[in-house]
């Protein structure tokens, strides 16, 4: 760990200007190199330990730091280790290169020996389509580790990877992640992938940027002394700058980001990195830029989404998703847009997820996007939902709830400025923010800059970050346990006489989540659930009739009339039954099977 | 839905679902066809057209590009025609062929360039191409076009892309089938008591829908022509292909339709035609042949609807902009009673003004004009048995019975419900029957019968106080039947067929249907492709009037200008001056529409200055944008505060990619 502080510190002095990104990204890669090194000896070494804390691996054969932000190497790194130490468990792939020419990883997590990856239900998981939004990446690596370090350690890990199959794509926008990382930014940049956009429509792109005045990494604030300014220190907290009363004088005029003219246009900044939003670029409801800001020019006009979505339109067992983003602490569901709404019937399932996560997640609340947050046209999550018939989630990691552990309604996503400020002075020893200081400006002259660092606010410090990866991923792994698993619960025979025999058979769905939501069903998303009675030997049955119902007690029977052997059922609902009945001549055993897309496979077999 | 069917649906009504899911071509397990010709002769199918493509590209005007490659790795051909470099120049981007069967639309595109090359020395053409940058697609779904050549023909609209139309979970797997051998995939008539269509009373080989309303009741089950191949009880719902290039764009996205596609540019040619066309701001109209037109049948702004956030109607600022373009086309054009335009969803030309921002001009170019003698017929008085049709409504109420029928046979013999006499027995009969039944009703089988002869009945009717009955059509007859305007563009097409010589039509022949045993079926309808892609010397006839519009559109353009650049010396030695810039726009149109604006797709006018070595601004910065200047000389004026040395020169600019670029050189002095 020394070797990397002291990296750290270098790179620090490395990263004065902008253009020596070169350098610090190989850096890093050796550091990255280091790290995968040391943590395979490690391994070697895996073992039992004398005393584990609960609820964590007790053996794990790869122990990467959690309080940490890992870079895109670092986690190609930690992706490779996990592929390579448990290959039964975990496949690593690229799905094409990005802009930047990094790697789109996916890991495929599940018990590959019990049974066909794209025959159980699948969840999807994936991180940092925002890239600044760091945790958001490293919360799907925790979860990828956990899986796999405590698969065969803890009963209900053990039973995810047998029934479920996990898609993690940890870094949807990788190049952005770097850049966060090894270039000048603010905690919220870069939002948008790297692939150049003319942002101010002036024929020139990316053409002005902020830039780092002071040399430090971070892209922070510029203020100058002005004796007719508006803003002053406050009283206990001097870097913090408060607006002065109507009547009082200040000491400080804002500036804004820092940053300079680059292009000669009169305006500051205002065509830097991108822009486009990665996370306004999909199908359902999508809106152009004019009304949905980064839209760029169609849905999957983003290569890196596009690659992505290919695979995911090409496994229709994915039944539920998971997004991460950060931050203000939210559980966010759908619909993004007001106009848009979803049916009535899967908000409730949603809405029993979402409270649980509540729980789960102290500080965060379960809502709506549109309604309570601002409105997303083209959002991922909606996608899921809306195209892809699966219940889906976007999570909003972090909450200045936990700076005190206080409830404040009215704090907003970032929390009060004084409660940051405290939090900076007393838990970080001032480490979170740039002090004022003094730099030139080629309009303004002598001016100032500072202002909070851009790794935290939107993401932990440092000591809180594993907690925030562990409970969200906890949240996760609910809603992919609550996704549909189907069973034949029983059957029972009736002899009708002639050889003529009635069989029903109980088709269950032991999870919260039905094998087709309403909106799925509407837009025939999925195919049906199909429940098979077949003769052991294939020979001696023939199925002459057979029915359906919902309700045994008071039945209305629907006949299928084309292929009554193999019924097909609209969906089963959440922690519900349909029934099947058959008339069937003949002798023999039999079994009967169903087969949900969503829902995974069962059989259930017949002596006689 | 093919598109053919399509126009047919609106004009005629005719609704029927298993016309909607219809997009197809060959089946493989078909019966063997015939060889025969294309649909319509002259038409390139994919290798000419590509032999075309370079035989145009050895004129030093044209620039071939290949945009991308379709799932069938056919190329999707940019043709650049202009002079200098293209990108520096405003450009008209011009699409055909969108709707893949009509092939008209990239034949047209193919002889405007051609037309163009050629007459490149002629004053217009050459203003032409001085002034703008032509971008050329023929044919941007060459995949789905080729199908025009495919055996049996059908019109297909979807590429090769496999698609579940019909959401069952199978792709493709019903399609037509050409069940009488014939080559050709048209329709099929089932006899069916809950069938809602009918023969039409002038022309039989026509049905329409019957109307509830007046008593009609249909008689026949109306589907494209195959066999329900999955046993799901629709007929041809799911056919090879495919996604539709006009329904695979993003504005008013049909999601989940038949032909949309599994999302919005979801298809390698949608994808390189909407990058390409980002790509270049300098794209300031987009022109598309398409049977969707907005040219004949404007766009109406909607001054409530556009008020929202999201727009779906034209705005009342471009409107007349887009209404003067559109009528210079149509004085151009000369049509008349161009059919109605389909719904656009999903559609280019709608895209093009509404998500790209561009001025988009949609024109079907070609319809099947209107007989001469349609339109007489459409004066006729009123026959003398529509009169008594009045007196059959009472308070506003239609009679409903079981009128007898009086049918005439020939000369002065006629039918009174089964029985022949002739004309002058006939009140003495009726009366009889009237004493019987005083409810009595009666209808007419009367075509072809002498004036004097429907004279006298309707008198004799009048007399006896006998009313018109309500027909059960289907079972009495139809000449009766006051179709109204249902099915009149079919007979107009037929009678154009005609007229033309064209073997269009495929007469009802009874077939034997292994789905409809029992059941009588006919086949027979509109050959695919004939009333969508004309003979190609119609088409040549237009290509001087395309080519004519263009050039008024191109001098419509915006011309951006700095009309004036005053130079005051502030005086002292310092060499302090201001610089008043006048721009101007002295074109028709405004530099970009308001959509355009709204959009936020295209580039804002840029004015700098460009100072010589030394000399600095003493405030401001070098460059600044102008958003919009309206057409016919709206102004914007801009000040420069400069220090410069005394008798050094400046440069003034003002350009933006969609409009064009013009400068002027300024010398600072003293005492100007």
């Amino acid at each position: 760990m020394k070797t990397e502080c002291k990296v750290q510190s270098e790179k620090c002095k490395m990263q004065s200007v902008r253009k020596g990104s070169i350098m610090r990204r190989s850096a890093i890669f050796y550091v990255a190199l280091f790290t995968l090194h040391f943590s395979l000896c490690l391994s070697a070494l895996a073992q039992q330990r004398p005393y584990v804390p609960a609820g964590s691996p007790p053996a794990p054969k790869v122990t990467p730091h959690w309080n940490k932000f890992h870079s895109y190497d670092e986690a190609a790194a930690l992706l490779q280790q996990l592929a390579k130490l448990h290959p039964e468990r975990c496949r690593l792939q690229s799905l094409g290169k990005s802009f930047g020419n990094r790697e789109m990883w996916l890991l495929t997590i599940t018990n590959f020996k019990s049974g066909d990856e794209t025959k159980k239900p699948a969840f999807w998981i994936d991180g940092g389509i925002h890239a600044n939004e760091l945790q958001a990446v490293d919360v799907t690596l925790y979860t990828a580790w956990y899986l796999l370090e405590m698969d065969g350690h803890n009963e209900f890990i053990t039973n995810l990877l047998n029934e479920r199959v996990f898609y993690i794509m940890p870094m949807m926008s990788p190049d952005s992640r770097d850049a966060h990382m090894t270039k000048p930014n603010t905690t919220h940049s870069p939002r948008t992938g790297m692939r150049p956009v003319d942002d101010d429509r002036d024929g020139l792109f990316d053409e002005d940027h902020p830039d780092d005045l002071d040399g430090d990494g971070h892209i922070t604030q510029m203020r100058i002394k002005d004796p007719n300014g508006r803003y002053k220190p406050h009283d206990e907290m001097p870097n913090l700058l408060v607006r002065v009363k109507d009547e009082e004088k200040g000491l400080y005029t804002l500036l804004g980001t820092e940053g300079i003219d680059n292009d000669g246009d009169g305006r500051v900044n205002e065509d830097s990195d991108g822009f486009y939003d990665p996370n306004r670029d999909w199908p359902w409801n999508w809106q152009p830029e004019y009304v949905q800001r980064g839209a760029h020019t169609y849905p999957f006009s983003i290569p890196e989404n596009r690659m992505m979505a290919d695979f995911v339109m090409s496994r229709p067992n994915i039944a539920g998703s998971q997004s991460y983003h950060n931050t203000g602490g939210m559980i966010l569901r759908g619909p993004g847009a007001k106009d848009d709404r979803y049916d009535d019937r899967d908000l409730a399932v949603m809405s029993k997820l979402g409270t649980k996560g509540e729980l789960m997640l102290p500080g965060y609340r379960y809502i709506n996007t549109a309604e309570d947050l601002y409105e997303v046209y083209g959002g991922e999550c909606d996608w899921f939902y809306a195209m892809l018939g699966a219940i889906s989630f976007t999570n909003e990691l972090f909450t200045p709830f936990n700076y005190f552990r206080k409830a404040d309604p009215g704090a907003g996503w970032f929390g009060r400025d004084e409660e940051r400020h405290t939090f900076n002075k007393l838990l970080l020893f001032d480490d979170g923010f740039v002090k004022w200081k003094e730099v030139d400006h080629p309009t303004y002259g002598r001016i100032e800059v500072g202002g909070y660092k851009k790794n935290w606010t939107r993401q932990p410090p440092g000591f809180l970050i594993e907690e925030e990866l562990h409970r969200n991923m906890a949240f996760t792994l609910y809603h992919a346990d609550q996704m549909p698993r189907v069973k034949v619960q029983k059957i029972d025979v009736l002899p009708l006489g002639d050889g003529l025999k009635q069989v029903t058979a109980t088709i269950e769905n032991t999870r919260l989540t039905p094998t087709h939501t309403q909106f799925d069903l509407r837009n025939s998303i999925t195919p049906p659930d199909i429940a098979t009675l077949s003769g052991a030997d294939g020979k001696e049955l023939q199925v002459i009739l057979g029915f359906k119902t919902n309700n045994l007690f008071d039945a209305q029977w629907q006949e299928q009339k084309r292929k009554p052997e193999a019924m097909k059922l609209r969906t089963i609902g959440g922690n519900d039954v349909v029934y099947v009945r058959w008339l069937v001549s003949g002798a023999g055993p039999f079994k009967v099977k169903v087969v949900s897309v969503k829902g995974g496979v069962d059989e259930k077999a017949q002596p006689e | 839905m093919s598109q053919r069917m399509a126009d047919r649906a609106f004009r005629m009504g005719w609704l029927a679902l298993a016309l909607l899911f219809t997009a197809v071509a060959a089946r493989a397990d078909a019966p063997p066809a015939p060889p025969a010709p294309p649909p319509v002769a002259g038409y390139a199918d994919y290798a000419t057209f590509r032999k075309q493509v370079e035989d145009l590209a050895k004129s030093d005007l044209v620039h071939v590009t290949i945009l991308g490659k379709t799932r069938q790795q056919r190329d999707c051909v940019l043709l650049t025609l202009g002079k200098g470099k293209p990108e520096t120049k405003p450009a008209i981007l011009i699409v055909g062929n969108v709707h893949a069967p009509h092939l008209a639309g990239g034949e047209m595109v193919m002889r405007l360039a051609r037309h163009l090359i050629e007459h490149a020395d002629d004053d217009a053409v050459k203003a032409l191409l001085d002034r703008v940058t032509l971008y050329l697609i023929p044919r941007p779904s060459p995949d789905a076009s080729e199908a025009f050549f495919a055996q049996p023909s059908f019109e297909r609209e979807g590429n090769a892309r496999p698609t579940d139309d019909d959401r069952d979970f199978e792709t493709d797997e019903d399609g037509p089938d050409d069940l009488d051998g014939d080559g050709v995939i048209t329709l099929m008539r089932v006899e069916d008591p809950t069938g809602e269509w009918m023969l039409h009373p002038i022309d039989p080989r026509v049905l329409i829908k019957a109307d509830a309303k007046k008593n009609e009741v249909g008689r026949y089950k109306l589907y494209t022509e195959g066999r329900d191949d999955d046993e799901d009880e629709a007929f041809n719902e799911d056919g090879p292909g495919g996604v539709s290039f006009n329904r695979n764009f993003t504005f008013k996205y049909p999601f989940f339709k038949p032909g949309a596609g599994p999302h919005q540019v979801s298809e390698p040619e949608t994808r390189a035609i909407a990058d390409f066309a980002y790509a270049r701001t300098n794209i300031a109209a987009v022109i598309t042949f398409t049977p969707e037109d907005n040219l004949f049948h404007a766009w109406k702004p909607n001054g409530q609807a556009e008020q929202q956030r999201i727009k779906t109607t034209l705005m009342s600022a471009d409107a007349p902009f887009q209404d003067f373009l559109a009528e210079k086309y149509r004085d151009l054009h000369g049509g008349k009673d161009a059919p109605a335009s389909p719904k656009g969803e999903g559609s280019f030309s709608e895209w093009a003004y509404f998500h790209y921002g561009r001025w988009s001009f949609a024109a079907r170019g070609w319809w099947v004009a209107k007989a001469e003698e349609e339109k007489k017929k459409e004066k006729e008085e009123p026959k003398p048995e529509d009169a008594l049709e009045m007196g059959g409504v009472e308070g506003g109420v239609i009679r409903i019975g079981s009128p007898i029928v009086i049918e005439h046979i020939k000369g002065d013999q006629i039918k009174i419900d089964g029985e022949q006499v002739p004309i002058n027995k006939a009140k003495e009969l009726l009366a009889a029957k009237k004493e019987k039944t005083p409810e009595l009703t009666v209808g007419f089988l009367l075509k072809d019968a002498p004036t004097e002869l429907r004279t006298r009945l309707v008198e004799i009717c009048r007399e006896l106080g006998l009313k018109r009955g309500a027909f059960k059509v289907g079972f009495f007859g139809t000449n009766a039947v006051d179709a109204g305007d249902r099915g009149k563009n079919d007979i107009n097409a037929l009678r154009w067929l005609e007229a033309n010589k064209i073997d269009g039509f495929v007469d009802w022949k009874a077939i034997d249907h292994p789905d409809f045993k029992g059941r009588k079926v006919e086949v027979g309808g509109f050959k695919p492709y004939v009333l969508l892609n004309p003979p190609v010397k119609d088409l040549e006839a237009l290509t001087e009037k395309h080519a004519k519009w263009l050039g008024e559109i191109v001098g419509l353009f915006p011309k951006v200008e700095i009309s004036e650049a005053k130079v005051e010396a502030l005086g002292g030695d310092a060499g302090v001056y201001r610089v008043t810039v006048t721009v101007i726009n002295h074109g028709y149109l405004p530099t970009m529409s308001e959509m355009g604006r709204i959009s936020r797709q295209l580039n804002p006018l840029q004015l700098a200055i460009d100072l010589p070595e030394g000399a600095k601004l003493v405030q401001g910065a070098p460059r600044t944008q102008i958003d919009v200047l309206k057409g016919r000389g709206e102004k914007a004026e801009h000040v420069y505060l400069v220090r410069a040395a005394k008798d050094s020169s400046a440069k003034l600019r003002v350009w933006s990619a969609s409009v064009g670029e013009h400068s002027v050189m300024i010398t600072f002095k003293e005492g100007e």
